[in-house]
């Protein structure tokens, strides 16, 4: 775990609000010195404790639909189901689980029938994969995008 | 109309390439890039910020914060309006995302835990208790393969 103190918590902070602010202005309004400011995010993205970077809208960027997968693999062929799905572009999220589905997927896409086809042409078929739930997504009410796994 | 419903034009396209590439890319260097005035790129940046399109934000890495065990759990719903239980396990810190979808579950949550016993915590005891889950199927994350953490949805319900 990264070790964190009140100067690098405040620097996040108007961060949080303003991933664009430059050093100069955080420095300004944390009444530090700019060189300090920059040596803090420094060792902060270095060490992956944040990451200074952009979240897009997956709809406002024509990414409309999106569905949740939850899927049985046959056990001796989970590894490779899972790496040939996190492979498809369309692909936002691939974990390996425990439970009642042994792998969970999210992809988003432009329409519907590209949808249908990723779901159905593109990963029915994968060796292994046995069967398939899919959620597609109505709306979202919450998405914490301030938290993500960096490392 | 809502407010983000103004088409993006070529250049907020380019702009928002340009952020996904390095989100601290400075106006002056798109300025020059695309032959427009600082003002200009600033002005774009910033609409598109406000219409929840691109957002340029520290995000914190969940491990580094202590949450290292993460899962999903479907959520089953009866005999309460679907929102008011949304709206309460929404305030749930745990809870990175909630989305409704299409089916039964109708609501799908991932959920951060510190470890093992947290997570079931907040399974167990914050979201199943909360009025109209009828019960609660986990999937626990052992491996994740692929995860875009740059895409989200920035307007939430």
């Amino acid at each position: 775990m990264i070790e964190t103190d009140e100067t690098d918590e405040a620097i996040i902070r108007l961060l949080q609000t303003d991933g664009r602010m430059s050093n100069r202005e955080v420095a300004r309004q944390l009444n530090l010195s700019e060189g300090t400011v920059r040596q803090r995010l420094k060792r902060l993205q270095e060490t992956k404790a944040i990451r200074l970077g952009a979240v897009v809208d997956a709809a406002r960027i024509g990414l409309t639909f999106s569905c949740y997968l939850q899927i049985i693999v046959a056990a001796p062929k989970l590894r490779k189901a899972a790496e040939a799905i996190a492979r498809l572009e369309s692909a936002a999220f691939v974990g390996i689980t425990l439970g009642e589905h042994n792998l969970i997927a999210m992809v988003n896409s432009h329409n519907r029938d590209d949808l249908a086809d990723i779901i159905q042409n593109r990963i029915t078929p994968i060796d292994g994969v046995l069967h398939v739930d899919a959620f597609e997504l109505i709306s979202a009410y919450k998405h914490r995008y301030d938290l993500a796994r960096i490392r | 109309m809502r407010p983000d419903s103004r088409p993006l034009d070529a250049l907020d396209n380019a702009i928002i390439a340009e952020l996904r590439a390095d989100g601290r890319v400075p106006n002056k260097a798109l300025a020059e890039r695309y032959n427009v005035s600082e003002a200009t790129i600033s002005a774009r940046i910033h609409a598109l910020a406000d219409s929840n399109v691109v957002r340029v934000i520290a995000q914190r890495d969940v491990r580094a914060l202590g949450y290292d065990f993460m899962g999903f759990a479907n959520i089953f719903v009866a005999g309460r309006p679907l929102l008011d239980v949304a709206r309460e396990i929404a305030e749930i810190e745990e809870v990175a995302s909630l989305s409704r979808v299409m089916g039964d579950p109708p609501l799908i949550a991932q959920v951060n835990g510190r470890d093992r016993h947290h997570f079931l915590h907040v399974i167990e005891k914050q979201i199943s208790s909360i009025a109209g889950i009828t019960h609660v199927s986990t999937h626990l994350t052992l491996e994740i393969v692929r995860f875009n953490i740059d895409l989200g949805t920035l307007e939430s319900e």
